[in-house]
């Protein structure tokens, strides 16, 4: 990250001291960015991004404090650097059992306002319909957000940032690619 | 009443009283008090007491950051004949961060009336619970780190073995390229053929922080010499069976009796810890002084955050710190091959 830019923005629901959320380490070979969808592997206790078919009993958390990399809260060990920090800090996720409206430049396409949205490998949404599946090679996929507010410009620092607003939706319903 | 059944009727009077921040400064005090005792990483590099005017903004983040100057490498001198005039060479030198990140332990919360019937001091709850896990949480990511320094390939899990990788002359670290970690569980896994806890290996192990690094015809090798041991008490009760021709009879007749009582073993300072979790059985981790290796800064000191609504009292510990270590040739490990459970 290069600058303070932010790139997702709890609309209603946080901060708020009875929020459900996480905080873990990135899966291996992650690469987490704020306001990525994710969830954790059960298995290694960390972050992954995206819930796919398979994950449909994991819960989804939106990256938040600390997703920035480099400059923020975790700092993952380099080898090349000539001077190592220690883990201190992490990743938070904000859980989708909240009740939460979220902006998030984490998206693909062109999700508009009631579109079921589903988080694909990237940890990016995405309308979840039969069609754009197929067309975008996805063979099944969770829905997981509604669309609340269409593409639009979040004011941030030197730019404007392009972000999508969602609410969760924790129906946990499959589409089906082909259709 | 027991004198614990007391204290923890003052500390919930005063709570009663309604002065929170007695009870508050009371136990924050305690807190620190234990910390310093007992947390580690603290030993190891004391903190720096640091506030937002020590600290630098920085581009990628609105969080403190503490930038550090380093000692740079630089050129050797050389003999020249008169007449010669020195080659130039431009000065600049070298820094590293310490981001900051907060530390707290969970909100405890307990009906106060129940805390009454406790036989033992309240204060104790906050030393078991609160403030281990604190101390957990700091020593933890320090000693990760101090394993992925030494680490052959730190992007191995640490339970793969080309995580440490050991060869007839160590471990290489992959980040210093220099052999920081001497493995006497083998003969082949060390440099001096050396199997087994003795005084042999022990002494030899000393020398992988002192075993100069570096081109010398380019720059002055770098050469550091341990100043803190670590091991946990398991391993330290290896020096116990040492023979007196090892150590001398007074030293093992004193440990014969009085068993791990010393804590300077050939000149050097050793740190016993019942942490045998973090420090492994077996495990020996050395450190330069803390100005040859690193910076632990503390931007708030661990504090009680202590809240009484009506019957119902809650307590979090809270602090914030970040740790780097600049000079990652400052540290070292052995390991011996100790009895595990």
């Amino acid at each position: 990250m290069s600058s303070l830019i932010l790139s997702v923005n709890f609309k209603k629901g946080w901060p708020c001291p009875s929020i459900v959320d996480r905080v873990a380490q990135p899966g291996s070979g992650v690469t987490v960015f704020e306001g990525a969808v994710a969830h954790i592997d059960p298995s290694s206790d960390k972050w992954v991004l995206g819930i796919s078919a398979g994950d449909v009993t994991q819960t989804p958390y939106v990256l938040w404090n600390g997703a920035g990399g480099n400059g923020d809260q975790y700092h993952p060990f380099d080898p090349t650097k000539h001077y190592a920090q220690a883990g201190y800090g992490g990743v938070q996720g904000i859980s989708f059992i909240n009740q939460i409206e979220v902006e998030t430049g984490a998206f693909n396409g062109t999700p508009a306002v009631g579109d079921q949205l589903y988080a694909g490998a990237d940890g990016k949404l995405a309308t979840c319909t039969a069609n754009t599946l197929k067309a975008a090679g996805v063979a099944n996929a969770v829905v997981v957000a509604i669309c609340t507010e269409a593409s639009h410009k979040m004011a941030s620092g030197p730019t404007n940032v392009n972000v999508i607003s969602f609410v969760p939706d924790m129906s946990k319903r499959i589409i089906t690619a082909a259709a | 009443m027991s004198n614990s059944a007391v204290l923890n009727s003052q500390f919930l009077a005063k709570i009663a009283a309604g002065d929170i921040k007695g009870a508050q400064e009371a136990s924050t005090d305690f807190t620190r008090l234990t910390l310093r005792e007992e947390g580690l990483l603290r030993k190891i590099l004391p903190p720096r007491k640091v506030t937002w005017a020590d600290c630098t903004k920085q581009l990628d983040t609105d969080h403190p950051v503490l930038v550090v100057e380093k000692e740079v490498s630089q050129p050797l001198s050389v003999s020249v004949p008169f007449g010669s005039l020195p080659a130039n060479q431009y000065i600049r030198g070298s820094r590293y961060r310490v981001d900051m990140a907060r530390t707290h332990t969970r909100n405890f919360t307990k009906d106060k009336s129940e805390l009454g019937g406790y036989d033992y001091d309240i204060r104790e709850v906050f030393k078991d619970n609160a403030i281990k896990d604190h101390m957990t949480a700091e020593d933890v990511p320090f000693f990760r780190l101090v394993n992925d320094i030494i680490a052959a390939d730190p992007t191995k899990d640490p339970s793969d073995p080309l995580y440490q990788a050991a060869t007839q002359a160590g471990v290489t670290s992959a980040m210093t390229g220099k052999v920081q970690m001497y493995d006497f569980t083998a003969a082949n896994k060390n440099p001096y053929g050396l199997v087994g806890f003795s005084k042999e290996s022990v002494i030899s192990s000393l020398t992988i922080m002192s075993r100069g690094y570096g081109d010398p015809t380019k720059s002055t090798p770098i050469r550091l010499v341990p100043d803190l041991i670590v091991m946990n008490v398991n391993t330290g009760l290896e020096f116990a069976k040492l023979l007196p021709t090892d150590i001398g009879r007074p030293l093992a007749e004193k440990m014969a009796s009085e068993g791990l009582t010393v804590d300077t073993f050939f000149g050097k300072r050793f740190l016993f810890t019942i942490k045998d979790d973090l420090v492994k059985d077996g495990e020996m981790y050395q450190f330069a002084k803390p100005q040859f290796l690193g910076v632990f800064a503390e931007m708030e000191e661990p504090t009680l955050f202590l809240e009484d609504r009506a019957f119902m009292l809650e307590y979090f510990i809270y602090s914030m710190q970040g740790c780097s270590i600049g000079n990652a040739f400052g540290l070292a490990k052995a390991i011996f091959p100790i009895l595990k459970n």
